[in-house]
Formats: structure tokens, sequence, C-alpha cells
């Protein structure tokens, strides 16, 4: 027995040690643990991405009835036969919602002038806060480290490491995640930092800035492109926090892209010869004017009628 | 020390990795209400608390480096092979102390949850600690609370499940 413990404290000795020294090169950066994540992950990915793939449709079940749970009037308006109508069609909607993404996604990369390579998410991160997620694509395509990824409506994250043929994606809303933004129109600075929820918070650089709700920001773009491509959308001014004397203006911003249908996205992998600017902002749908031409019709005058007297 | 005990063990951290590959591509993909349950959690501690802790840090070891390495794996690598061979050998090592205490089915519920809010809580802490952004407050107050909510829930049902195999062999030896 005494024998038994000792093994067992030698044991967790040796293994706090190894964890620890992993730790400590991982954190000092560099690409210790490149080869065994990429090894692992050529291995793992495909296996998510089947897993994912298969469960799709059922994910999706659930994630609408989670949503259902919130409404009871839709609850008592579901009956068992709509349920299992929805069921059976379930598959072809989310093929067509796929290709209404992508296509969205490949329209903004186009008049951006980015190429890029679209991907599927297979994974999202296991600790449920920390905000990566797993693409099907990788090195083999591409993808590099640095690299920004886009979805419908604007940016969505980064490329924070990349395998043969998956890469993990830092998302815009975690909390260590921040980009230089343009305010559209003013061209004013600012930053924008993830807040581990819906919302992000834009710090501008510049106290005297007018910022109002509605403003739209895009991305500044780095040097080289590298991590983020100038001129993607990434979100509108929802709230302006009032706080007189500080340095910085400070406002609360909604990403452009719906994180809650987010399945299909593109890695930026050339960026564009010249700054898009403002032009990848969401155009205001224009609101019809109804005007109504009343045009006077000839009719028929009545004709007297002599009446005999 | 026979072949046939290790080919088992094997097997059973095959499929333990399995789990944290659906945790990861499947459950975590869902949008529960309160961050969704933990099947990782729920297969872990039940594990660790029927084994030695000699094998329970091995496998909190295992396990977590697992988790660090593969995708979407973004953390320092070490974070959770550090803390599940921790809370691995300090759970084996109190259930060996107390084995009636483990028999009973709300205890082991209680246990359970006990077991899982020290992994997550020395999780948090040790992010505290290496300056991690996502070890925050609303790691610590919101995200613990419901996850432990679910696992707890879930617990009663999953908890038997894992005992019936031959994770809990060694409990009743």
């Amino acid at each position: 027995m005494n024998h038994d413990r000792r093994r067992a404290r030698l044991i967790l000795g040796v293994l706090i040690v190894i964890s620890l020294l992993a730790i400590t090169l991982d954190l000092r950066g560099g690409s210790t643990f490149s080869g065994p994540r990429n090894a692992l992950s050529s291995v793992v990915s495909p296996i998510q991405r089947v897993a994912s793939n298969v469960t799709r449709p059922i994910g999706r079940f659930f994630s609408d009835l989670t949503k259902i749970n919130s409404n009871r009037e839709k609850i008592n308006k579901l009956t068992a036969e709509n349920r299992n109508l929805r069921a059976k069609q379930f598959t072809d909607k989310a093929s067509a919602g796929n290709a209404e993404l992508l296509s969205q996604t490949l329209i903004l990369a186009a008049n951006g002038g980015y190429r890029v390579v679209p991907a599927q998410i297979i994974s999202m991160s296991q600790s449920g806060f920390s905000r990566t997620i797993g693409i099907d694509v990788g090195t083999n395509s591409g993808v590099k480290p640095d690299m920004t990824v886009i979805a419908a409506g604007g940016l969505i994250g980064r490329v924070v490491s990349a395998a043969s043929n998956s890469a993990t994606v830092l998302i815009i809303t975690d909390e260590s995640f921040k980009v230089g933004v343009r305010l559209a129109g003013t061209q004013a600075l600012g930053v924008i930092s993830g807040r581990g929820s819906g919302v992000l918070d834009l710090e501008l650089l510049d106290a005297q800035t007018e910022v109002r709700i509605g403003d739209e920001l895009v991305a500044r773009g780095s040097v080289g492109g590298k991590p983020f491509v100038p001129g993607v959308p990434v979100g509108k001014v929802i709230s302006v926090v009032q706080t007189p004397g500080a340095l910085t203006r400070i406002a609360v911003v909604r990403p452009f892209v719906n994180l809650a249908t987010l399945d299909i996205v593109a890695v930026v992998v050339l960026p564009p010869k010249s700054d898009p600017r403002d032009s990848l902002l969401p155009k205001p749908i224009p609101t019809p004017t109804v005007t109504v031409t009343v045009t006077a019709q000839p009719t028929v005058s009545p004709t007297p009628n002599p009446t005999k007297s | 020390m026979n072949n046939p005990r290790y080919a088992k063990d094997a097997a059973l951290l095959g499929i333990a990795f399995v789990v944290i590959v659906i945790q990861s591509s499947v459950i975590t993909r869902i949008a529960w209400p309160l961050h969704g349950p933990n099947f990782t959690l729920l297969l872990f501690i039940p594990w660790v608390l029927s084994e030695t802790p000699f094998r329970a840090a091995v496998i909190g070891f295992f396990m977590g480096g697992f988790i660090d390495l593969a995708p979407p794996g973004n953390g320092p690598v070490g974070q959770w092979a550090l803390v599940m061979t921790l809370i691995g050998f300090g759970l084996a090592s109190f259930a060996e102390r107390s084995r009636d205490l483990v028999q009973s089915p709300l205890v082991e519920v209680g246990i359970f949850a006990l077991g899982a809010f020290a992994l997550l809580f020395t999780w948090g802490i040790l992010g505290l600690m290496m300056g991690d952004d996502r070890a925050s407050a609303k790691y610590f107050f919101q995200f613990i609370p419901s996850s432990l909510l679910w696992n707890v829930v879930l617990a009663p049902f999953v908890l038997p499940l894992v005992r019936k195999t031959t994770f809990a062999r060694r409990v009743r030896r």
C-alpha cells in the first residue's frame, strides 16, 4: 500500500513537471508544439469533419428547439406534424442556407478584391468561453497563421494556427481579440476589442471625434495585410459611452457578421491591390416611394335630351 | 500487469478521446441555453473516482494533453494536462479514503459536482496566474455556474452508465 502511494506521488510529481515545462515552453513562444499540434490536427480534423457533417441536421434541429423554447407562443403553434415536416425538410434547408451564406461571402470578397479560400466550420472551442473555431482548410489550400477570415457581412476573425487540412480561427468576440478600425466617412481611427459576448468595444484614439449610433466601421488593415486586410466591414455602433474628460472615446459595436448562423467562412489568402475604403459596407435598402399619377380621362358628356313640353 | 489490461486501458482512453472530439465538434456547436453540458467532465470525473491515484493522474494527463493539442485548442499546451492530472489524483485519493461514501448515488452526484467545480475553478485560477484573458469574471461567475448546473442535472443519468461500464470494476474490489 505504501509502495503504491509512493509510486502515485512520484508519477504525480513527474507529470506536473512535464506539464509545467510544456506550459513554459509554449508561453515563451516559438513553435515547440506546432509539430505535435499539426500532426494531431491532421488525424482529428477529418473525424471532426465527419462528425460535424453527420450531426449537423440533428444539431440544427436541437438549436432550433432551444430557440423555440424561449418563445411560448411558438411552442403552442408547433404541432407534432409540423415538427416531423421540419425534420424531413431540414437537410434541404441547411444546404440552401449554406449556399446563400457562401454566395454572400464570395460577393464580399470579390467586391473587395480579396483572394479567398472558402471553408466550413467543423468545430468550436472546447471550453465554451474561449472563442475559437476549427475550419476545414489548411496549409494545403494556402492558409497560414495571421490571415484574415471573413464571413457573410464582414470580419469574423484571424487564423491563429494552421495544419495541412485544418486551421484554428480566433473569432472577433474573443476577449483577447483586437483589430484596428476606421470610422466610415470621418476616417477616425480606433481599436475594436472582443468582450466575450455578442457585442464589441470600440475605443477611438481621438476623444474629440464625433461618433454616433449607426456609424459603421471597417478594418484599417495591417502592414502587408497580416493579420488584417483593409476595408473589411466590422460592425455598427449601437451605443456611445459618455466619458467626459477621458483621453479616448468609447462605444459599443454590434458585428455585421451574424455569429448565431455562422457556418461558412472564407480565409483571405491574398490582400487586395488597393484599399477598398468604405465600398464594402452594407448598402442601405432604399425606401420605395409610391407615386400615384392621376390622369383625367375625357368622359362622354351627357347630351341634353330635349323633352317635349 | 498483463497485456489485456493495458489493451483495455488504451481502448478506454480511445473512447475518452472520441468523447472529447464529439464535445468539440458536435456538443459545443448546438446553441444550448447556458453554455450546455460538458461530456468530457461527465466521463472524466466518475472514471478517476473509480481508479487508483496513480492511474487517475496518468488518465488526467493524457486526457488533458489531448484537449491541449487537439484542434481547435488555442491555450498554452499543458494547461489542461496539469489541471486534469492534479484533479484526477486528488479525486482518486479522496475516493480511495472514503469508498463507502461514494457508493451512495446522491453523494456520488455531490462529489461529481465538487470535482467538476474544482477542475473548472483550478483551470481559471491557472489562467489568471498566466495572464490569460479568457479567465475573466464572466468565466468564473457565468460559465462555471451554468456548466455545473448542466452537468449536475445530467449526472444522475450519465454516472450510472459510466459506472456500469468497466470503469467501475475497481470501485468494488
